[in-house]
């Protein structure tokens, strides 16, 4: 290795120079390595922990930095002496660093160290305080790799970012583990800059030993000597990174990768540089970490604020210049690390053109070669103290935080592209208009640093920016770029150059695979060595080597030793540097060109040579061998050992000898000169014919080379641009695809039914749910929404997509499948991350149990309000056939298409008391369904099983219920299908146990179900009710007609005797020789009235049961008797004849006797009452059974058949008689109750009015018992009786 | 009593305007009482014949009509309520011919007076008279009637 290490070693000399040239400092003793040791809370147990295991004369010096009260004097330097070997101090300003001294930092000063000597200063008001960091930077800047430190227990992040710096200088950093500090966030925070991290005890032994590796003379020198056993093992160290990761660290700046590796072997404890090397290649995995420093990235966001603002003013108005927003301002970062830089640039830039109308779009490419580092970029995740420079604004506007750091915004991770590149070797990006290449060049030497300038001035656009480092500059490559700002440092594209660089551009082209590997002989294929073999064996096998064209040695064959010799100096295969004869070379040179020019074989005459004092004779032939015709042409040079020239005897004889030989010599050399010199002219000659038209030719090629390089680049440049975006590509594809799984996995768990359209309305995506109810398949995609087949109104869902894609807003919409399950869509606009529509998201959510629950209650709530309404109606009249009207007319409108209402008459037939039909011109055919129904109530649907079973009837769907007696052609199944009839619904009206007739409900749209039975039940409860009211209310009114006409058949039956009364009085006062008639009539008048009343009196008693009776055993047929007597007389001047047929044997009846003659008395008399003149009265009595059976038959007015019930019921006898007769109705009341009480029944018979009537009175008869068992017997003696006593009469 | 009796069809008119001679009637006036009860009809006709009228008595309204018909009574003084023919009968037959309609009419009733002359106002009865009745007041009513029988003097007393 001799490349370029002249300078950064010189540079370290004279930094050494200096600081011996310190007045202080022993010449011959080497400077004091120093260890910088920081700690705040908790620090005090450390630093002794760590002091008291540091023996004297390791050699190195300890600055203790610690946070101090600055109020107070510090304690600190005399309490450590206790515990350190070695002598401590409170540092004063400009005190030198000795070895083996131990310095305490003082309260309230700001210590830094340069040259070897520590400054303090006063504090400075910035907050937070951070003397560990300013000491670590100052000692970072000031020893570089030298330096050490050391940070231990505190509370807070001070330190961290200067031990970062120490380990970016090369130095070598502790951290305290964290078990064993105090307080554990210093050394945790610092923990990431640690090259080890151990607890204080640790780290002291590991201090000792690398002061005793600081022996090794390579390692204090930090510089590897050019040759010898450390040289050799550094060149494997790097052979070893080259075949690892294809990086050639030779073209790097030799001293800091050196330093790298010395500083690998101090932290590894390698006995030395043999050591290390050996052990890397027998551990290839302790390649990665020497591989990280090496490749070490020193960067960070922002890194100089200054810069980024000055390119915001300086650079970028350039850049957008002339820039619309179809254009793209092209950046590239070569050396980009962990993509601070990137990022860094991409958030200038944005804020940027934040003012900037059209901006043009941006793309940043980051290229590295550190793998590691990309991929710490991609993921665009970085730690708090990675974004210590990043102001609050930027934090908020770019950046969002996570767990344990913070992530760049999508926003401007996507303006960012990063691939693995290299900026020496692999072909460059092209026409960017901004490429920052800070601190890269630093670590290649010179004229890797030109190709590099190279390459990044053919990337740029004409007039395009570079930015380099600070501590960079352009050197030699000053003609390709103009500056343009020093701070930054920045220069232009020199555009009059053009490709000016091209000349310098020739080593990427050159290898691209294996960069300036050492040329390797590669052996031509295999099956070329058997032909050449099996040529050679033909050939007797001489000795000799296959050439190409370029006398390049390929292959090798026999012993050539006598022919070939290697010599110093570089290795080379060229034949002609091999040829050991200058004699044989003399004449070989052109044979072999005349080989190669014509394709003949040369064979050159003996030569004659010396070797090691032996005189021999040698001869060789060229012999071109094509082996494949499309192979290089090849060439075998074949020696022949032409024998021994013997020596001479005597030296005469040798001297002779000599003379003869070289005589002969002499010969050849004349030969062979004047054919060099034939040669050389004829060469000339050609050369000349050649060189003109090679000139000519060589115009043109050039020319054309030029245009051919300038493609070739740009395709180069193309493709790795490509190459890079397709890795940025399937990295993000490889996201991507991670997404869409989760996605699919979400949308799979979801069990609500989703669907995806584009604003096409084509479907776009759907899960597993929304496949179902959809009846998609798999191709589904693509298909316009309209054309999905499925239960779900697709055209609803369509037009809400619609709306909800165009006026961005949200929708949700209750909707009913075919089945009728109710679904909530919930269609919300698809936005991209940009904030764009691109379509709509369709949300099926199943709301059936809710929608069905509120559906329930809607019609719970109708219902309830319709009975209200119906009771209102049913409550406002008792006129009951008019609201019952209105009650069918108030369901028809909101509950069924027809409603009738038919009752029961007391004889059973039925009465259709109302039909209503919501379209008046089918009212008819309800009628007349209701008329059938009732005409066939075996078959008929309805009403006439609700009447005939008391119960409600709901057929849900008539056509389910499979009426199977209904035949076709039945009127019945007419009826249904004229109406339309799909569900009917028949309630019993039912009060108090009566059933007064049925309600009917018949709806062709709706389903009736079990709500709609409550519902029509409820609503014939109330009807029924209302019919009951009103009917009660009739017989009430009808009652107390009853009383008020009775009130006046009393009054006309009181004032009748009353006027004879009081007539016959006034008459006799006027006339008195006509008192004894007007007594007589009187009396009679005074008998009626008082018999009237005790019939009155009598009703009044049982009405009140108050009727006394006096019981006794009566003999009927003289009670009979008697009445007759008594009634003779009013009879015969009626003109009525009274028959008696008295039949009766002795047996008794047991009775009131008083009563009993009442009742035959009301019977006879209401007889002849209602019997005009010439009438009879047949009075009959006898035995039925075990029963006294007394009737009268008269031919009197009759009875009407409608009436008869009502005939013993009290005050019912006036209305129908009111005209004629007063003064009966109370008598048949009485009879009724008299016989009721007696035990017995009396009944009432008349053909009809007109045509007489028949009053019959059982009584049961007082028997022995005997005599009831055989009660044939009774009957038959009743006959006899009455053969025996026919009527007197 | 022998009821006054003989079938005359109600077909049979007498012409108009002429009087039927009463020729064996000692009185110019005939009165004829119609009523079911025994005792009340009997009451009249024995006082009306006491103040010097002709009176002729029906025990119910077919017999009136007979009577009627056949011109004898020059009043009728008639109870309403009656078995077979009622009284309201024998007003809706008289109201319904001319003839009839001549004889002027005195009802007797026992009945709510007032409903009973609220319901005979069309009859063209001369009077109603509530039962029980002062003889002086019937008597005042067919003197009057008598008197001028187109007065009308429907009272109940």
């Amino acid at each position: 290795m001799a490349r370029t290490k002249s300078s950064p070693r010189l540079k370290d000399k004279r930094a050494r120079a200096k600081a011996a040239e310190s007045p202080k400092t022993d010449l011959t003793t080497p400077a004091a390595r120093v260890v910088a040791v920081g700690a705040s809370a908790g620090g005090l147990d450390a630093f002794i922990e760590l002091l008291s295991a540091i023996p004297a004369g390791t050699g190195l010096a300890f600055v203790l930095v610690q946070h101090l009260d600055p109020r107070h004097d510090s304690m600190l330097a005399g309490i450590l002496t206790r515990s350190a070997a070695i002598p401590v101090q409170q540092v004063t300003d400009g005190m030198h660093i000795e070895r083996d001294h131990v310095y305490v930092i003082p309260p309230d000063r700001e210590m830094t160290m340069s040259r070897g000597i520590l400054r303090l200063a006063p504090r400075t008001s910035q907050v937070p305080h951070r003397p560990l960091d300013n000491f670590f930077l100052s000692l970072a800047r000031d020893q570089e790799s030298r330096a050490i430190g050391v940070v231990l227990s505190g509370r807070d992040a001070d330190g961290s970012a200067g031990l970062q710096a120490i380990r970016d200088a090369g130095g070598i950093t502790f951290a305290q583990d964290i078990a064993s500090a105090k307080f554990d966030v210093m050394p945790r925070a610092a923990a990431g800059a640690a090259d080890l991290v151990l607890p204080p005890r640790e780290i002291a032994k590991q201090l000792v030993r690398i002061a005793q590796q600081y022996d090794f003379p390579t390692i204090e020198t930090d510089v590897i000597p050019e040759a010898g056993e450390d040289a050799q093992a550094f060149e494997r160290i790097l052979q070893l990174l080259r075949e690892q990761y294809q990086i050639d660290f030779r073209l790097f700046k030799q001293a800091s990768v050196q330093r790298r590796v010395l500083r690998r072997v101090l932290l590894g404890g390698f006995a030395g540089l043999t050591a290390y090397a050996e052990n890397l290649q027998r551990n290839p995995a302790d390649l990665e970490p020497l591989h990280q420093d090496l490749l070490i990235g020193v960067t960070s966001f922002f890194r100089e604020p200054a810069q980024f603002e000055a390119l915001k003013t300086s650079v970028y108005p350039e850049l957008v210049k002339n820039k619309g927003p179809d254009d793209s301002i092209r950046i590239w970062v070569a050396g980009c690390s962990t993509g601070e830089e990137v990022y860094s640039l991409a958030m200038t830039l944005l804020e940027f053109l934040d003012d900037h109308a059209d901006a043009p779009k941006i793309v940043i490419y980051g290229t590295d070669i550190n793998e590691k580092a990309l991929e710490k970029a991609r993921a665009a995740f970085y730690s708090e103290r990675m974004i210590a420079n990043v102001s609050p604004a930027r934090l908020k506007r770019f950046f969002s935080e996570t767990s344990g750091g913070y992530k760049l915004s999508k926003k401007v991770r996507e303006l960012c592209v990063f691939a693995r590149q290299d900026v020496t070797r692999d072909p460059p990006f092209s026409r960017m208009d901004f490429v920052s290449c800070c601190n890269v060049l630093i670590y290649f030497d010179l004229s890797l640093q030109k190709k590099a300038v190279a390459m990044l001035h053919y990337a740029l656009v004409p007039d395009g920016f570079l930015m380099l480092g600070t501590s960079e500059n352009l050197r030699g490559s000053t003609n390709l770029f103009r500056e343009f700002g020093t701070k930054p440092l920045i220069y232009r594209k020199q555009a009059a150059l053009g490709r000016g660089g091209t000349t310098e551009f020739a080593v990427p082209r050159a290898a691209r695979p294996k960069l300036n590997m050492p040329p390797v002989a590669k052996p031509p294929e295999a099956d070329a060595h058997d032909g050449a073999d099996s040529f050679l064996v033909t050939y007797l096998a001489p000795c000799g080597v296959l050439i190409n064209d370029q006398m390049q040695v390929i292959r090798f064959r026999g012993d050539t030793n006598p022919y070939l010799s290697l010599v110093a100096g570089e290795a080379t295969l060229n034949l002609f540097r091999l040829i050991r004869h200058r004699e044989v070379l003399a004449a070989l040179r052109p044979a072999v060109r005349r080989t190669i020019r014509e394709r003949v074989p040369v064979k050159s005459d003996d030569i004659l040579v010396n070797d090691d004092g032996q005189r021999r004779r040698i001869s060789f032939e060229v012999v071109p061998y094509i082996s494949d015709p499309s192979g290089p042409d090849l060439y075998w040079v074949l020696f022949h050992d032409r024998g021994v020239v013997p020596a001479r005897k005597s030296g005469k004889a040798r001297g002779r000898d000599r003379r003869v030989d070289e005589a002969s010599e002499v010969v050849a050399l004349r030969q062979a000169l004047d054919a060099v010199v034939e040669d050389r002219e004829r060469l000339a000659d050609e050369a000349g014919a050649a060189a003109e038209e090679a000139q000519s030719s060589d115009e043109e090629l050039r020319s054309t080379n030029e245009e051919l390089e300038t493609a070739k680049e740009e395709l180069q440049s193309a493709n790795e641009e490509l190459s890079t975006l397709n890795d940025e590509l399937r990295n993000r594809n490889a996201t991507l695809t991670r997404m869409n799984d989760d996605l699919e996995n979400l949308l799979a768990a979801v069990e609500v039914p989703i669907l995806f359209v584009g604003v096409d309305l084509r479907v776009r995506r759907f899960n597993t749910t929304a496949r179902a109810l959809f009846n998609l398949d798999i191709d589904a995609v693509g298909r316009p929404l309209v054309e999905v087949r499925s239960g779900v109104d697709v055209t609803i869902l369509e037009r809400l997509a619609t709306d909800v894609i165009q006026s961005n807003t949200e929708a949700d919409v209750e909707i009913q499948e075919t089945g009728g399950r109710w679904r909530l869509a919930r269609i919300r606009p698809y936005r991209t991350s940009d904030g764009n529509i691109d379509g709509a998201i369709i949300a099926l959510i199943d709301i059936d149990t809710l929608k069905q629950s509120v559906l329930t209650a809607e019609r719970a709530t109708r219902n309830a309000s319709m009975l209200a309404e119906a009771s209102v109606l049913l409550a406002s009249s008792l006129d009951y056939e008019t609201t019952l009207a209105s009650l069918t007319r108030l369901s028809t409108a909101e509950f069924c298409d027809w409603c009738a209402v038919d009752l029961v008459n007391d004889d059973g037939t039925i009465r259709h008391l109302t039909v209503t039909h919501a379209n008046p011109v089918m009212r008819e055919l309800a009628l007349q369904f209701q008329e059938v129904a009732f005409s066939e109530p075996d078959i008929a649907p309805g009403a006439p099983e609700a009447l005939r079973r008391r119960t409600s009837v709901l057929l849900s769907d008539i056509a389910e219920a499979k009426l199977s007696e209904l035949r076709p052609d039945a009127k019945i199944t007419q009826l249904i299908g004229a109406l339309g009839v799909k569900s009917l619904i028949s309630v019993p009206l039912i009060v108090r146990g009566n059933i007064l007739g049925t309600t009917t409900f018949s709806s062709s749209r709706r389903r009736y179900e079990h709500l709609d039975l409550q519902l029509a039940e409820e609503l014939a409860r109330r009807a029924a009710t209302a019919i009951d009211t009103a009917l009660l209310f009739r017989e009430a009114e009808a009652a107390n007609r009853y009383k008020d006409a009775f009130l006046g058949t009393v009054a006309h039956e009181l004032r009748t005797p009353l006027t004879s009364i009081l007539g016959w009085v006034q008459l006799v006062k006027q006339a008195p020789n006509m008192a004894d008639q007007a007594l007589n009539q009187v009396e009679q008048s005074a008998n009626l009235l008082r018999l009237f009343i005790e019939d009155l009196l009598d009703v009044s008693r049982i009405r009140e049961q108050k009727l006394r009776m006096d019981l006794a055993d009566v003999e009927l047929a003289n009670v009979v008797r008697s009445a007759i007597d008594i009634i003779r007389v009013s009879a015969s001047l009626k003109g009525i004849r009274v028959a008696s047929e008295i039949a009766l044997s002795p047996a008794p009846v047991v009775g009131d006797p008083v009563r009993l003659l009442q009742v035959v008395w009301n019977l006879l008399s209401n007889a002849i009452k209602f019997t005009p003149p010439d009438g009879s009265v047949e009075i009959r009595l006898d035995r039925r059974e075990n029963e006294a059976r007394l009737s009268v038959h008269d031919t009197g007015m009759g009875i009407s058949s409608k009436f008869i019930p009502h005939v013993f019921e009290l005050f019912r006898q006036a209305e129908e008689t009111e005209e004629h007769s007063p003064g009966l109705g109370i008598g048949l009341a009485v009879v009724s109750q008299i016989v009721k009480l007696h035990g017995g029944t009396v009944g009432a018979e008349s053909p009809g009015i007109g045509q007489g009537s028949t009053f019959t009175v059982m009584l049961p008869l007082a028997l022995p018992e005997a005599e009831q068992i055989a009660s044939g017997s009774t009957v038959k003696s009743g006959r006899r009786s009455r053969a025996r006593n026919p009527m007197p009469e | 009593m022998p009821a006054f009796s003989g079938l005359f069809p109600h077909q049979v008119r007498l012409p108009s305007g002429l009087k039927v001679k009463k020729m064996d009637l000692p009185s110019e006036h005939c009165v004829l009482i119609v009523d079911d009860d025994p005792s009340i009809r009997l009451l009249l006709v024995t006082f009306l014949r006491h103040k010097g009228y002709q009176v002729l008595e029906a025990q119910n309204g077919r017999e009136a009509l007979t009577a009627m018909c056949a011109g004898h009574p020059d009043l009728v003084v008639m109870d309403l309520v009656m078995p077979e023919v009622s009284g309201w009968d024998v007003l809706r037959e008289r109201a319904a011919d001319p003839l009839l309609l001549r004889i002027p009419m005195i009802v007797i009733s026992a009945s709510n007076t007032r409903k009973v002359t609220a319901d005979v106002l069309d009859k063209r009865v001369y009077a109603v008279i509530a039962k029980p009745f002062d003889l002086d007041t019937l008597l005042t009513a067919v003197e009057n009637c008598l008197e001028d029988p187109s007065g009308l003097a429907v009272e109940a007393a």
